[in-house]
């Protein structure tokens, strides 16, 4: 079994899920005044780090060492994102911003969930159901998160974009 | 205190199952009034979601009391004490009786014609400069069906904005969400007689002896006849029901769905399933088996803080009811995973195949006495006639009745929900918003941020009501409404009952009905349908209601065979009514078919632990096809758990004698002696380590704000804290720069699915301020308030 190869489908997911905690910590305190955001956010980068906690005795069996640490904030930035929040979040432009947030976050989402896509690919090729049954439930959870942010984007794209001035 | 404030739920009348509840006529006059000298004008009670049938007794133009209508199906005469002395506050001497509009900074006396001018002219200011998402409305669950209706149209129809929810969201928005998400659609399946036949009742979260006092009548006549209903209870507080329970489970709150997971793995695990209707009924078994099979009652207890053997009993005792009737109320939809926990409430009754049968029903209740109309209308986040804002032909049909183009109804997004719209108006998107029959600067949570949204200089804020609240103290415009009393119209109880409420009087000064105020600010904004003519075509409540009726024909919520003379003639009549059904439909699915069918379910669902909303196509991949959904969800953390610093868990909640913020029940003498300021239930393992003795003032303090009150040592579950949130300051004694208000402490997060905002959850300190000089908590000893036996022997009243 070509094992170094197949190391990078564990890896492209760690780097994908680091990548997307992160932002979606950065994205729930940039918009804390959106508290639906905030929480939902924290909720699910909570999670990328449990998904990496799953894959890790897998990926051991193929020596490939899963970064768990997918970080916290530190609490001065957290702090300081969210009294930023707390200002822009009683002007209008706070939609925009939103918005635009929104946006990249579903591109990391969905790079995620290719990740997974990938991983779940090289596991049924390798024949190991147990690697199968992790990444199966690793694209489900990336589903729920892209999901997440295309109905956000949806329901706020016409309060952003239409109302206000004529 | 005496008569029915001491006696809340009176004389028992007990009966077996099978046999008619006997009737037990409860009346309230006046002092030295004569029930052969009155007038009875036939009427329902819209102090709670049972919706007793009454009649109002008037007499030289003056209500003077109120007496149980002995033929109604809801309540076979029976009133509790809100219905027997709310109708005082009718008569309370602070009515509005002119319209009011601030003039300098402060609220002044106008005209109807001035008030409504400057209503109408910001409007339509402001859809000129901004468009219709400028403007917002926040309604109520306390208005009547045809008020519901005609705010829909116009707003849906005419302005064009989504921005349209009630407080309802505050109350019921979970059980509306919870029956679609598992049945397809909106609308209880069981019949109140449930109640009469069942052998085991399942409440969760549902102080019932409270909530629903006259409902829980009923349960204690069953409780005191022949072969009694088993109850398990679960509730962190030992509320009357607990206390009459088989088992009781004190959870800690905020672990709702792990005790119900638990007990579905019992469930399944002792077979106690019926394999026949889960196969041929339902869809989602194996994923719900999947996720229940990580919560065995070990797990569980941990936690929820109740042993595992008490879990285990509960579980056996629902495994072993033939007759089943399960329900909750706020102690779900106002927790952590509202709309999770409250389908596995249906997932219960699916599992035991207890549905669309006698005695067998899943109950998600309701809150207040006309929010089933405030869904059916489509005045909250639905849509009118429980249709589908995702579903192209739904939304056309509704453009057909009001002769208006599809587009012109908002339906790109679901109805904006109220946190939503409080947050627009936060940014300052929304600059116009009109709150109609309800008191947000109390209700909402997380208070100081609400009065900061609701006081901004750049949102015209318009107050309909019968008092000036809280809410109104800061508006632009109040305008004076009639009450329940002095106005006709229908509504709708939980159970699907239909009344209708006949005007007795009419409202003092210059007090209008909603009805006619909606149709006053249709009429000067000048909406029109497709062809020019005037959008809303009706000028009384029964023209309206004739409307409504076809708006409704030939979906689940069909009101086609009634009209206010129909239901004028009638004791309660449940919908489904039309000619298929003409005497209206006890209970739904008795052909174990369910409107989840893509083209006739009025949602798509959602995850429940996101809110992403499931599409069409996703739907379609589910295929329920007429079969009922169960969902298995697991358990996430708490949003604000408590920590060192913030050790105990805040709940919120409310008392027998008062209503929502007390608008009316405070202005009744009774009612507001009995129940006369905040208190904080706090159990007394937590109060002797904090050095708290019964009376002590306290301080409770939480990340957002802090109260005072009167410590109650009460039968709470330790490490939970309880204040009533009825409290506010409208009173000139209650202005004493003390804040009471429970909504000053909660936390401003909502269930992902309902949006309903998550008033039983945050963590709080408390801490002592003075000492009691023997004077208890102003908090009934008559119900889950009542003292320890080792705090006090008396308490107020």
């Amino acid at each position: 079994m070509p094992v170094t190869k197949l190391a990078q489908a564990f890896d492209e997911v760690c780097a994908a899920e680091a990548k997307l905690a992160d932002e979606l910590r950065t994205v729930g305190e940039r918009h804390a005044a959106d508290v639906d955001v905030y929480h939902v956010a924290h909720l699910l980068a909570v999670r990328c780090a449990q998904q990496l906690e799953l894959l890790a005795p897998h990926a051991e069996r193929y020596d490939v060492v899963v970064g768990t640490d997918v970080g916290e904030s530190s609490s001065l930035l957290e702090r300081v994102r969210w009294a930023a929040s707390e200002l822009v979040g009683r002007e209008e432009v706070s939609g925009l911003l939103l918005l635009s947030d929104l946006r990249d976050l579903y591109l990391l989402a969905h790079r995620a969930e290719l990740a997974w896509v990938v991983l779940l690919q090289v596991a049924r090729a390798a024949r190991d159901a147990d690697l199968v049954a992790a990444a199966t439930e690793g694209c489900e959870e990336a589903e729920r998160r892209w999901k997440w942010v295309r109905t956000k984007v949806k329901e706020s794209s016409p309060q952003a974009l239409v109302a206000g001035v004529i | 205190m005496d008569g029915r404030i001491a006696d809340i739920w009176g004389t028992r009348t007990p009966f077996a199952p099978g046999e008619a509840w006997p009737i037990r006529v409860d009346t309230q006059l006046e002092p030295g009034i004569e029930e052969s000298s009155v007038t009875w004008v036939k009427s329902a009670c819209v102090l709670c979601s049972n919706g007793c049938g009454l009649d109002i007794a008037v007499s030289d133009g003056r209500i003077v009391g109120v007496r149980g209508r002995a033929d109604d199906r809801v309540n076979h005469g029976r009133l509790g004490p809100k219905g027997l002395y709310g109708w005082q506050a009718n008569n309370a001497s602070d009515r509005l009786t002119t319209p009011l509009v601030r003039r300098n900074g402060s609220l002044e006396p106008a005209s109807w014609d001035e008030a409504l001018g400057l209503v109408v002219e910001r409007s339509q200011a402001l859809l000129a400069e901004r468009g219709p998402l400028a403007l917002g409305f926040y309604n109520s669950g306390q208005l009547f069906l045809e008020e519901y209706y005609t705010l829909a149209l116009l707003v849906r129809g005419g302005i064009g904005t989504p921005h349209l929810d009630a407080n309802t969201r505050l109350c019921t928005a979970t059980a509306d969400a919870a029956l679609k998400e598992t049945f397809g659609c909106d609308g209880d399946p069981g019949s109140i007689a449930d109640i009469d036949l069942c052998d085991t009742l399942f409440l969760v979260g549902h102080n019932v002896a409270e909530t629903q006092t006259v409902l829980w009548m009923r349960i204690l006549d069953r409780l005191d006849g022949p072969d009694p209903p088993r109850l398990v209870v679960v509730d962190p507080r030992r509320t009357n029901v607990a206390r009459r329970a088989t088992v009781h489970l004190p959870i800690k709150s905020g672990t709702n769905l792990v005790l119900l997971n638990a007990i579905q793995h019992e469930l399944i695990a002792d077979g106690r399933i019926d394999q026949e209707f889960v196969r041929t009924s339902t869809v989602g078994f194996d994923r719900l088996r999947e996720t229940v099979e990580r919560y065995p009652p070990e797990r569980a207890a941990e936690i929820c803080g109740v042993p595992a053997e008490d879990i285990r009993a509960a579980a056996r005792v629902i495994g072993e009811a033939e007759r089943l009737v399960s329900t909750c109320l706020q102690g779900v939809y106002q927790a952590h995973q509202a709309t999770a926990s409250a389908v596995q409430i249906n997932n219960v009754n699916l599992l035991r195949g207890m549905i669309g049968k006698p005695g067998c029903a899943p109950f998600q209740m309701n809150g207040q006495p006309t929010s089933q109309n405030t869904r059916e209308a489509g005045a909250d986040g639905d849509l009118g006639g429980v249709r589908n804002w995702q579903n192209p032909a739904h939304v056309e049909e509704l453009a057909r009745l009001w002769n208006v183009e599809p587009l012109a109804i908002p339906h790109w997004g679901p109805p904006t929900h109220a946190m939503q719209i409080f947050r627009y108006a936060e940014e300052g998107s929304i600059r116009f918003l009109w709150v109609i029959g309800t008191n947000p600067a109390v209700s909402l949570p997380d208070l100081g941020r609400a009065r900061s949204i609701l006081s901004q200089e750049r949102l015209f804020l318009v107050v309909s009501d019968a008092f000036l609240n809280e809410t109104g103290e800061l508006a632009d415009v109040v305008l004076p409404t009639a009450l329940w009393g002095e106005k006709t119209g229908a509504f709708t109880n939980y159970d699907r009952t239909v009344h209708l409420s006949d005007k007795a009087v009419d409202p003092p000064g210059e007090a209008r009905a909603d009805f006619d105020v909606f149709l006053e600010y249709a009429r000067r904004l000048e909406l029109r349908d497709r062809d020019g003519a005037p959008l809303v075509k009706w000028t009384t409540p029964e023209e309206c209601f004739d409307a409504f009726r076809e708006m409704t024909r030939g979906r689940l919520c069909d009101y086609s065979g009634l009209s206010h003379e129909r239901l004028r003639g009638s004791d309660g009549i449940q919908w489904p009514c039309n000619d298929l059904n003409p005497e209206g439909t006890e209970r739904l699915y008795t052909d174990r078919v369910f409107p989840t069918s893509v083209d006739e379910c009025e949602d798509y669902g959602h995850d429940f632990l996101t809110g992403a909303a499931r599409e069409r196509k996703d739907f379609t991949e589910l295929a329920p096809g007429g079969r009922a959904i169960l969902h298995g969800v697991e358990h996430v953390p708490l949003p604000e758990p408590p920590s060192g610093d913030l050790p105990l868990r805040l709940t919120t909640g409310r008392t027998v004698y008062h209503w929502h913020t007390r608008t009316k029940t405070g202005r009744v003498q009774e009612l507001d002696a009995a129940a006369p300021d905040v208190w904080v239930e706090l159990a007394p393992a937590d109060a002797t380590a904090l050095g708290i003795g019964e009376g002590d003032v306290v301080r409770v303090e939480s990340a957002r704000g802090a109260i005072e009150g009167r410590a109650r040592l009460s039968g709470i579950r330790p490490g939970v804290v309880f204040v009533p949130f009825h409290y506010g300051a409208w009173r000139s004694s209650e202005q004493d720069g003390r804040e009471r208000a429970a909504n000053e402490l909660t936390l401003l997060a909502w269930d992902p699915v309902s949006k309903q905002p998550l008033v039983k959850s945050g963590a709080v300190r408390v801490a002592k301020l003075a000492d009691s000089q023997g004077v208890p908590a102003p908090a009934p000893a008559t119900t889950a308030s009542e003292p320890v036996a080792s705090a006090v022997s008396g308490g107020c009243p």
